[in-house]
């Protein structure tokens, strides 16, 4: 479906969605004088999605990728931003305008065994947003479900039965038909298959297809599964802690991705070939750090394999990485010392001579992950040597000085091009000389 | 072949419920070579937990291993058990399923040990993961069970009075000597947890799920097993976190020479890990081989419709050609005498009515299928009428359950 969409208008604009959700946050916490914390769950997404089109929204677990497809449904309210469906803000809508959106928005969700109410039939099922939107007459309603059930593969005469009677693809089908009743133009799918084997995930993911194209649907794929996403989005946006880090057709995102993230994704999903063994593939290290207290600048900088050091510093990658590192986890207070000086103390027999330098080279052997050019080595000795005395600030300080990237001091932005990237190895961005400040 | 580690022969393993017998596992044999990763993937229900567990005698009541061997081949071991359990010894392997319980427990961590899916499972959420991984050590000092270890020259030691005394100065750590510390620090730090002399003293609840899951691997080795058994051991991890995972598990493999056993419903974790592979469905192997055999060259039409059901992250083919329907009751009194995927079968042949036996397959020595088309070519004029099957039951639905009939893929 390749068409040009910059003068069409969109069927769902999403402009900056934000949503926090607020911890400690109780009448006891606050009296108990416990600052409120701010998880960042959507931290100020964009996009269009336009009519006909699947758009997937892809990224690790905890990135954000529900809430906002919660929250565009208005099944959340959002903190900050807005969502417009048809060309209406969807968080003004109130009386009919509302209910009218409900109508024209569903969404299936991941679990078949969950989403479904154990006591109600599957006609019941079905037939339940058709009964509260009081859609035809009641034998109208009847033939409507048993229509539904056939056309998403089940039997007609299903309509009896109870949920627990479906094996877990039969129940995504029931998900599917009910979300089908009220004959919405767009649908949230939150991890549709993600509860299936492969070979029923293939049933329900040719379903979808074909439902698209026969009722001229409009998708929102939610999904972890990048191969799932290739497979069935005309375009694609990539999630990392709350934001949107590259977004583009789906052609160019797989075979030519722009950000560090998306490109250490792709490289990741292990192939179902036996030339996967053999497939060089560059892993980043470490976990997706908290959205509670998320990294400053670019939010990926923590584990990036990219991060842009210093213009007139000569460092290699793998070197500017275990400095950074370490950088972090001093910020962080995140180093035992008192392990180390033991081993100092140990190994050396005597505390006093040699023990500073047997400390240093203790704790690097822990903290730093690749040796280091003499020059680099000198100052992150010097650091390391700061540690032992336990003057953290001093240690931060002086490699911050050395070191400090654009990454950590600027929140990359998007692009403005037909395939963004928050990212700035692309938009290198001007800084002051002032901004580098000691921390 | 003598350096087969495992060799498992006609193992069946069945659950009796209220609701009639399952049969989880069915006359199941697989041989894993020394050193070998070794791949069982299938569908959810296949039976593929519930191999690892009879491996580790770990099924539960209401089942039980009603049938089979499980030979375990490693000569200190055989020596060992020759003398008290002659009839369990046949050339030089060990029969696990001839010897008493006690015994069999005994191999817990030193022969074989096992990794889960959920890593939380096998933690204990008020004692930290420095000290169950310690004490996972000092479990396998005691029983000396593993007298190949380079480790086991400190074990005289460990019980001096000194380190007694040092053990009650950690309270919280009375049954841990300090050398025993020392080792889960220095297993934490194999399996790649950043700054492992803090991590030690945490609580499982302050680890991420990737650290969790390397926690886990680091508790596992503590007794240098001979055979590490992995069920779904990055299902639940995110993509990135899943690949340093694996990665990990093929770098301790390759430094401990360590045989793995690793189960999983992903093709593509499969193709990265393993030299060999056994694809399961309905308590049965129904093709195994070499990675090539059955990725490049399947015989089974299960196998080839579970390759033919993942979509490609390389290029956005047309359709997915899924397999139609679901996976069989496994209820004894509900299986019948034929293929257990007939049912599902695009090529359904007469024959198939039999309960085909493993054939020779035609790829290297390895392979095997338990398929007539191994032997023979399919054709039409032999093909079960459409429809065949539908129409004893009624599509919807004669069984309920796992028994279901999905609607077909179209
Ligand atoms: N405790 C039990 N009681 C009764 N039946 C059981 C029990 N445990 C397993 N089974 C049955 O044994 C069969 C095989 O289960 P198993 O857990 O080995 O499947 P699996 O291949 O590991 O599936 P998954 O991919 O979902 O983990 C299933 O039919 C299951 O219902
Ligand atoms: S902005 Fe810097 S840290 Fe972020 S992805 Fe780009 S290079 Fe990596
Ligand atoms: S034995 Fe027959 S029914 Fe079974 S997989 Fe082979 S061809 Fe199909
Ligand atoms: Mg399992």
């Amino acid at each position: 479906m390749a068409r040009s969409r910059s003068d069409e208008i969109p069927l769902v604009r999403v402009s900056e969605l934000q949503k926090y959700f607020w911890e400690n946050d109780s009448l006891l916490d606050r009296l108990l004088g416990d600052e409120p914390v701010a998880v960042r769950a959507v931290d100020g997404v964009s996009f269009d999605i336009y009519e006909g089109e699947t758009l997937g929204l892809v990224g690790e677990s905890g990135c954000g990728k529900s809430t906002t497809g919660e929250t565009l449904l208005r099944l959340q309210e959002p903190t900050g931003g807005a969502v417009e469906f048809d060309g209406q803000n969807v968080y003004d809508l109130e009386g009919a305008d509302l209910k009218a959106f409900r109508r024209e928005a569903q969404a299936v969700f991941q679990d078949p065994f969950s989403s479904l109410d154990p006591r109600m039939t599957v006609g019941r099922i079905v037939r339940q947003p058709l009964d509260i939107h009081g859609v035809g007459s009641k034998t109208d309603r009847r033939t409507k479900v048993q229509d539904l059930l056939e056309r998403v593969g089940l039997a007609a005469d299903h309509v009896d039965r109870y949920p627990h009677e479906f094996s877990g693809g039969q129940r995504q089908r029931i998900g599917i038909a009910r979300a089908l009743a009220l004959e919405p133009e767009f649908i949230v799918l939150d991890e549709p298959t993600s509860a299936l084997d492969v070979s029923v995930q293939a049933q329900v993911l040719n379903l979808l297809d074909d439902l698209q194209d026969e009722f001229g649907l409009t998708y929102l794929l939610i999904s972890h599964d990048l191969s799932v996403i290739r497979h069935v989005c005309d375009r694609v946006a990539v999630m990392y802690l709350g934001e949107i880090v590259e977004i583009g057709p789906s052609e160019d995102i797989f075979e030519s991705p722009r950000h560090p993230y998306t490109e250490a994704l792709l490289e990741s999903v292990p192939r179902a070939s036996t030339e996967e063994r053999d497939r060089e593939r560059e892993t980043i290290s470490g976990d997706v750090p908290s959205p509670r207290d998320p990294p400053s600048g670019c939010r990926f900088r923590t584990r990036c394999p990219k991060i842009i050091p210093p213009d007139d510093l000569e460092i290699t990658q793998p070197e500017y990485r275990a400095v950074m590192t370490l950088r972090e986890r001093i910020e962080s207070r995140n180093i035992t010392l008192e392990a180390v000086s033991d081993e100092a103390e140990r190994s050396d027999g005597d505390l006093e001579v040699d023990s500073m330098d047997a400390f240093v080279q203790g704790l690097k052997t822990q903290v730093l992950e690749a040796s280091l050019d003499p020059r680099h080595q000198e100052v992150v000795d010097a650091a390391i040597a700061d540690l032992a005395e336990e003057r953290w600030e001093e240690a931060e300080v002086r490699l911050a000085e050395m070191y400090a990237s654009v990454c950590e001091q600027e929140n990359p932005l998007l692009t403005q091009d037909d395939h963004p990237a928050a990212c700035h190895l692309h938009d290198p961005p001007v800084i002051a000389e002032h901004t580098i400040e000691n921390p | 072949m003598h350096d087969e580690i495992l060799t498992i022969d006609n193992l069946s393993t069945k659950f009796f419920t209220e609701n009639g017998t399952v049969r989880a596992v069915n006359d199941l044999s697989l041989r894993v070579g020394r050193g070998d990763v070794f791949g069982i993937v299938g569908e959810s229900g296949s039976g593929k937990s519930v191999t690892a567990r009879s491996v580790m005698d770990l099924v539960d009541s209401p089942g039980r291993i009603t049938d089979g061997s499980i030979w375990y081949r490693n000569e200190e071991f055989t020596d060992r058990v020759r003398e008290d359990h002659p009839n369990a010894v046949e050339d030089g392997a060990v029969d696990l399923l001839e010897l008493p319980e006690s015994t069999r427990h005994g191999l817990r961590g030193s022969a074989f040990s096992m990794i889960f899916q959920d890593p939380a499972s096998s933690f204990n959420a008020s004692l930290t993961v420095g000290e169950q991984i310690a004490e996972a050590v000092e479990v396998q000092r005691r029983a000396h069970a593993n007298p190949r270890s380079t480790r086991a020259r400190t074990s005289g030691s460990n019980y001096s009075l000194k380190n007694y005394a040092l053990s009650t100065v950690f309270p919280s750590k009375r049954f841990v000597t300090r050398a025993s510390r020392d080792r889960a620090i220095e297993l934490l730090e194999m399996v790649g947890i950043p700054d492992p002399v803090q991590r030690a003293d945490e609580y499982p609840h302050e680890y991420s799920g990737g650290m969790l899951q390397r926690a886990m691997i680091a508790q596992a080795l503590a007794g240098e097993p001979d055979v590490l058994i992995a069920d779904e051991p990055t299902t639940a991890l995110d993509v990135t976190i899943q690949a340093q995972v694996l990665d990990l598990l093929a770098e301790l493999q390759e430094e401990t020479g360590m045989t793995i056993l690793l189960i999983t419903h992903n093709l593509g974790v499969v193709a990265r890990m393993c030299d060999r592979v056994g694809v399961m469905y309905a308590g049965e192997i129904v093709e195994r081989g070499t990675l090539e055999d059955v990725f490049d060259d399947p015989v089974h039409p299960y196998t080839q419709g579970l390759l033919g059901s993942i979509p490609d992250l390389e290029g956005r083919e047309g359709r997915l050609h899924p397999i139609a329907g679901n996976v069989p009751s496994l209820f004894e009194h509900e299986m019948e005498h034929r293929c257990h995927f007939a049912d599902r079968c695009p090529k359904a042949m007469e024959e198939c009515l039999e309960h085909p036996p493993e054939f020779d397959a035609r790829g290297s020595p390895h392979h095997a299928a338990r398929c007539y088309l191994a032997e023979t070519t399919y054709s039409e004029a032999k093909a079960l009428p459409e429809g065949y099957f539908s129409e004893a039951d009624d599509p919807a639905m004669e069984q309920t359950e796992t028994a279901a009939t999905d609607g077909g893929g179209e």
